[in-house]
């Protein structure tokens, strides 16, 4: 019974993908019509794709040194003082995404359900519950991640069921477009969502199969990537691309434009804001765990408890640094930009040494 | 399995620490403190009538519009609709009214609810806002303020009627029809009925947004007209170009503009005089469109192949028998030729007021890009070149049914 | 009777060793040595608390041995009938036939005084006679033991469960003295396999404890974890089961019950059956049940009993039940002071007339309602049936009505408080119900301070309670998750017995298979498409 390693390639999946779909729901869509317009489902899908390259590059590495975190096995790579300078990089990318993502839950809480509650007690109580919860082991963890994902799939598609049939498909038309700068930074945009797939770092040393990491993923971002999809489809397909880009929370007016029955259930916003809590709350326990477990790793603190406590004023300071919506929008890109630098730049740093290595070693021997 | 029970007395300290840090109620209103707005009305003030305004918002008014609004709101008075289905006592029947009418005035709308506020104890609503209707005048003003107000505020539900009304809005706020207790309600079931039978499209205000942003289609909203004080009529539909109104229709265009659109279902019927047998009345039931459209020495084109089936209703000189085939062919023959008429009447209309309310640019943006990439530069651009368009419709009746009558 | 230390001590000494040990051949023959047989067939009933073994000189001259189960036949007749005449010197004097088929048939014939009895020479068949009931003597010389039947069970006050009525279904409950209920398992579960281990426990009451399992089935590191848990038990009173639950359950903080008490034999059976470990303690109409999931306490017999498809409807109706036992309040009140939009126009409009006189706002209203029914519920509960139907009408009918005719709550309110009470009565398992019932008190609070935003937090706070809490090392929202689909055939839905041909996975069972394998599914399929085939 107290065999380590007991998470299964689905579970793995199952965390990453319900780590995926978080706060950037709701605007996702005007993101993607401003880089293409009716073609905003494209760009979304390369976006995808990207992605999944992205996450590949990390996972098929990390599958390499099955018994180890990624911070262990780079010390031996590119040795221990490189290693620990970009473990710390890591860590202040996700404590600081940690803090941006939960301002952005604030804000959109408090415009609205919320008015008059002060953002700095919503974005507490999300904080604090994710600290209660971030002290947990990995199996815990992905316990969690495991029974929310199909409550936040299922709503979220819900909801796109309900609003189809208003979808007008002129609206999606052209299709395709030729991909301009545009496009690209569109679909740039698009992998920033999906930054906090490097979870699968922590889980490798628990999985049941490591050998499966690239798979599990590969899921997670499609069944996450298809969601997104969707609700770009839907958003565009029901408001026309020009509507969804003066929309600051398109899924968000699509929720409130459909209705369950005539009439009898109307402002379904709410309640995808109720839920969409939860999508919220798994994503910011991920990228919470993830900091509070490096900077465990990295003071060498006796347990993870300690580690967690320390952020949570960090994260609120950080959470209430941006001024107003648009402010923590532009700050969310950046971070999204030095976000992908480093989970593209690092894992590839990592492979051409591992590479380098093996080579040596084949000579040598 | 080990009891840690100073862990858990720390947390439960922090979690009391945390509490009154976090007990706050702040955005706790009661249903019933709370001044749910159901229906507003908008009217322009008359250009010498602008003396009074109640400076709630600001101060000196050189510098903002000299125009002003008068807005009139429908607030439901909790207590005077009864809990449960009516207990059918005519107690204090007519006297008490069960909602409260306020009319306010202001330079913008959130300046009048601003006003309004001011006027009322418990804190105004919008959540249950059903019904906006706003005067013709209005409408043939800019809308554009409007609908920023409308569409910041989170309150505001996208599934909300915005009705253009011949002569004063504030009229319908004082509507007071025997089929409802709540007239707003009223006015609320008439619009989603004439939805449901086909007499009017779907057109939310998320409608009209949507369609006022879109490049290639122009906005359209119900026009209404009050009849014998109580009694609403959807006189037709109200079209806008560059965001304010230009025209409406008759209210049997509406039908031939649901027809062009293939609408289901079909809701209305059609009075006709046959050549051969006499005046006949027709009842669209179903309606399906098959629009093409192509690029011809530069210009667009679109034809309209309209399908519709229906039902023969009523045959006013019944001595000439509709027993055949053919006779109904005859019918269907006439039909076609004077509808045709009728649409094509509506499309020109349309088109010397710049109104593309059939979303023609629409079609031609998803089906030739390059087209539209190299010509429309905004919304303008296609409302203009809309009036050039050339469009070709051809329509077919099929006559299902003929009720029970043999002939 | 061993300390539960021992006990622990040597079963896990067992353990290790079992391992490399030979099981002995079946079908093997007595020898008529009385000390190679006794030990061989002691070790093949393996440690019983009941099992008795009696040793005397038959007829004051041969050795003999009389092996039987004490809680399966009546002691006082085993000592008139067949103990009294056997140690006696033979009747008058004659000579006893010393071969086997004499001794036996002088025994049979002079002797014992009892209906029913064979003779076997077959070793591996007398385990099976003993959890019978059969009383089995063995005499030295002679290689063939004489099985006598005197099963005799104890029924005596055996009652209709009081908490666990069933539509469809046994209706035998347990009672306080432990051989009753201990007879009451094995007239249900008459394997050879069927452990009880039998110990005190209690400084001063010295209580008997009994731990039932199926040796072959049940995981033996659960069954170690309870002894082990059992064995540091230190109190100076046992006097029911759940002292017992208290010091063994793994998180005493949860509000959530980690073990289930059973009132009846049936479902201890069955719990026993799919691998779990049953504790009972003299004194106690209560069976403890281990590991205990969340799942559990939603189940009841007649969902097994009754056909599968309305057996499935009725949980699920259960659970719905249990949600709104929990949420409906909740729900409520952020509905009604945070978020009306929610509601349909025309009802909100005349919801804020039916609330327009009550004073209080509506968390405070929803508190003081559901403080009050369950100060009634509490009230109602120990009377004796007559008053309490009588009272719990006053207090529902006429304290909601004047409630409402006093404008201190709202009818909305009271139908609420009602629909939720109901809903709470819908659980099957009290303390679970319970659970549910004081935990909708906080989300209430939540809901008043951050409407459905806090009630969304309160609900991940009680989830993820859950999902952490472990019962025995099994987590506790097994089978859902960690999620196996073979598990889920018995959750929200319950499948037909015939297709559940497996035990729980979660429980790390020693025999997955319910059914042995050779016994095919194909088998199976032919019975249905000969029903299909009879229906055309």
């Amino acid at each position: 019974m107290n065999n380590p390693r007991q998470i299964t390639t689905l579970r793995a999946a199952a965390v990453i993908s319900s780590t995926i779909i978080g706060v950037g729901i709701l605007s996702f869509p005007r993101y993607m019509t401003e880089a293409g317009n009716s073609s905003a489902p494209l760009v979304a899908f390369c976006g995808v794709l990207f992605s999944f390259i992205s996450y590949w590059l990390l996972a098929s590495l990390c599958q390499r040194f099955p018994q180890e975190t990624l911070f262990v096995f780079s010390r031996r790579l590119i040795g221990r003082p490189l290693a620990a300078i970009f473990t710390v990089v890591i860590m202040l990318l996700f404590i600081v995404l940690t803090g941006l993502t939960v301002r952005q839950f604030g804000d959109v809480a408090t415009t609205v359900l919320y008015k008059k509650t002060p953002i700095e007690a919503t974005i507490f109580l999300m904080l604090l519950i994710s600290l209660l919860s971030s002290r947990r082991n990995v199996v815990k963890f992905s316990y969690i991640h495991f029974f929310y994902l199909p409550l936040i799939v299922g709503s979220i598609l819900v909801t796109i069921l309900l609003s189809l049939k208003n979808v007008d498909m002129l609206n999606l038309q052209p299709v395709l477009m030729a991909p301009s700068l545009q496009f690209w930074k569109g679909a740039q945009e698009a992998t920033y969502l999906f930054q906090s797939s490097f979870v699968i770092v922590l889980l490798i040393p628990f999985m049941e199969k490591p050998g499966h990491a690239v798979r599990a993923g590969a899921w997670a971002i499609f069944l996450s990537g298809a969601i997104y999809v969707l609700i770009v489809i839907a958003s565009v397909g029901i408001f026309g691309a020009e509507e969804t880009k003066l929309l600051i929370y398109p899924t968000l007016e699509m929720a409130r434009s459909a209705a369950f029955g005539e009439g009898f259930l109307e402002r379904l916003d709410a309640i995808f804001i109720i839920i969409w809590v939860i999508s919220v709350y798994t994503t910011i326990y991920t990228t919470y765990y993830i900091s509070a477990y490096l900077l465990h790793k990295l003071l060498r603190f006796r347990d993870q408890r300690m580690a967690s406590t320390v952020l949570l004023p960090v994260m609120f300071i950080l959470a209430m640094l941006p001024s107003n919506v648009f402010e923590s929008y532009r700050w969310a890109l950046h971070l999204g930009n030095a976000g992908m630098m480093l989970m593209f730049g690092y894992p590839l740093l990592l492979w051409t040494v591992y590479l380098l290595r093996r080579h040596k070693e084949k000579v040598t021997s | 399995m080990k009891i840690q029970l100073p862990r858990t007395l720390a947390l439960l300290l922090l979690l009391t620490i945390a509490a009154p840090l976090l007990s706050g109620c702040w955005d706790q209103v009661e249903i019933e403190d709370r001044a749910l707005v159901l229906g507003l009305s908008i009217d322009k003030i008359p250009a010498d009538d602008t003396q009074k305004e109640d400076r709630v918002t600001h101060i000196h008014d050189n510098s903002l519009p000299t125009e002003m609004i008068s807005v009139t709101a429908q607030i439901a008075v909790p207590g005077r609709v009864p809990l449960g289905p009516g207990t059918g006592g005519s107690a204090g029947e007519g006297k008490t009214s069960p909602v409260w009418v306020v009319s306010v005035r202001g330079i913008s709308l959130d300046d009048a609810m601003n006003n309004l506020q001011q006027q009322i104890a418990d804190p105004r609503y919008l959540v249950h806002l059903r019904i906006i209707i706003i005067s013709e005048e209005i409408a043939r003003g800019s809308l554009a303020e409007l609908n920023d107000y409308l569409r910041r505020n989170p309150e505001i539900r996208r599934r909300t009627w915005l009705l253009v009304s011949e002569g004063r809005a504030s009229a319908f706020m004082d509507v007071n029809p025997p089929l409802q207790r709540v007239p707003t309600l009223y006015i609320l079931s008439m619009m989603e009925k004439s939805v449901s039978s086909g007499k009017f499209p779907r057109d939310y205000i998320g409608t009209f947004w949507s369609a006022d942003s879109r490049w290639g289609q122009s906005a359209y909203l119900p026009y209404v007209a009050l009849r014998n004080k109580d009694n609403i009529l959807i006189a037709g539909l109200a079209y806008f170009s560059g965001g304010r109104m230009a025209g409406k229709t008759a209210p049997i265009e509406i039908g031939g503009f649901m027809a062009m659109q293939g609408m289901d279902p079909g809701g209305y019927s059609t009075l006709l005089r046959t050549r051969e047998l006499g005046i006949v009345m027709t009842k669209t039931n179903e309606r399906f469109t098959r629009t093409r459209s192509y690029i011809k020495d530069g210009k667009p084109y679109l034809s309209y192949e309209i399908f519709l089936e229906g039902d023969l209703d009523e045959h006013y000189s019944s001595d000439i028998p509709v027993n055949s085939p053919q006779k109904l062919h005859e019918i269907e023959r006439d039909f076609e030729q004077q509808i045709q008429t009728v649409l094509t009447g509506l499309v020109k209309q349309t088109q010397q007021d710049h109104s593309d309310i059939f979303g023609m640019g629409e079609l031609i943006r998803s089906h030739h890009p390059a087209y539209w990439r190299k010509h429309i530069h905004g919304k303008n651009d296609w409302e203009s070149l809309y009036s050039s368009v050339g469009v070709d419709i051809r329509l077919t009746l099929h006559i299902r049914r003929v009720g029970l009558k043999h002939d | 009777m061993q300390d539960w230390k021992d006990k622990y001590a040597s079963y896990i000494d067992k353990q290790q060793s079992s391992s490399t040990e030979q099981k002995p051949a079946s079908g093997s023959r007595l020898t008529g040595e009385l000390k190679t047989d006794l030990p061989e067939l002691q070790a093949r009933l393996g440690e019983n608390g009941d099992l008795v073994v009696r040793d005397f000189l038959l007829f004051g001259a041969y050795p003999a041995a009389m092996l039987f189960f004490s809680s399966l036949v009546n002691m006082e007749q085993v000592r008139e009938h067949v103990l009294k005449p056997l140690m006696a010197p033979p009747p008058g004097q004659s000579e006893v036939p010393e071969d086997t088929g004499g001794m036996i048939h002088y025994i049979w014939s002079t002797a014992v005084q009892v209906t029913q009895g064979t003779t076997t020479a077959d070793l591996s068949a007398l385990p099976q006679a003993a959890v019978k009931g059969d009383l089995i003597l063995l005499i030295d010389g002679i290689p063939e033991a004489l099985r006598m039947e005197m099963r005799q069970i104890e029924m005596r006050g055996v009652e209709q469960p009081q908490t666990e009525q069933v539509i469809r279904g046994p209706r035998e409950g347990y009672v306080e003295k432990l051989e009753n209920n201990l007879s009451l398992l094995r007239y249900r579960l008459q394997s050879t396999d069927f452990r009880i281990e039998i110990s005190p426990l209690g400084e001063r009451t010295q209580s008997r404890v009994a731990l039932c399992y199926i040796d072959s089935v049940t995981d033996s590191s659960l069954v170690a974890e309870v002894m082990r848990r059992i064995s540091l038990i230190h109190t100076d009173g046992i006097l029911d089961a759940g002292y017992i639950e208290q010091f063994i359950e793994d998180q005493p903080l949860s509000p959530f019950p980690q073990v289930q008490s059973t009132e009846r034999p049936d479902k201890t059976v069955a719990a026993l059956l799919e691998g779990r470990v049953a504790i009972l303690v003299d004194g106690s109409p209560f069976a403890l049940i281990v590991p205990a999931l969340f799942n559990q306490f939603f189940e009841t017999v007649d969902d097994y009993t009754e056909r599968f498809i309305m057996g499935s409807l009725i949980r699920i109706i259960r659970l719905i039940a249990l949600a709104c036992s929990l949420f409906f309040p909740a729900l409520y009140v952020s509905v009604i002071s945070y978020n009306p939009e929610l509601l349909p126009t025309d009802f909100a409009v005349a919801i804020s007339g039916g609330r327009a006189g009550v004073p209080f706002p509506a968390v405070l209203e929803v508190l003081i309602m559901e403080v009050s029914m369950e100060v009634l519920r509490e009230a109602t509960i120990r009377l004796p049936q007559m008053i309490g139907g009588a009272l719990s009408i006053v207090g529902v009918l006429v304290i909601g009505q004047a409630a409402v005719g006093a404008g201190l709550a709202s009818p909305i309110t009271v139908v609420i408080v009602a629909l939720t009470t109901i809903g709470s009565f819908a659980t099957p398992a009290y303390n679970a119900a319970i659970a549910l019932r004081m935990l909708r008190f906080p989300l209430i609070l939540l809901a008043g301070m951050f409407g459905l935003y806090g009630v969304m937090i309160g609900t991940i706070l009680i989830l993820n309670h859950l999902l952490y809490l472990e019962s025995f090392g099994v987590p506790y929202m097994s089978p859902y998750i960690p999620g196996k689909w073979r598990d889920l055939k018995d959750t929200l839905v319950r499948v037909p017995l015939w297709w559940m041909r497996r035990r729980p996975s979660f429980l790390h069972v020693r025999d997955t298979d319910r059914l042995p394998r050779s016994v095919p599914t194909a088998e199976i399929d032919q019975i249905l498409r000969q029903g299909d085939e009879t229906d055309e």
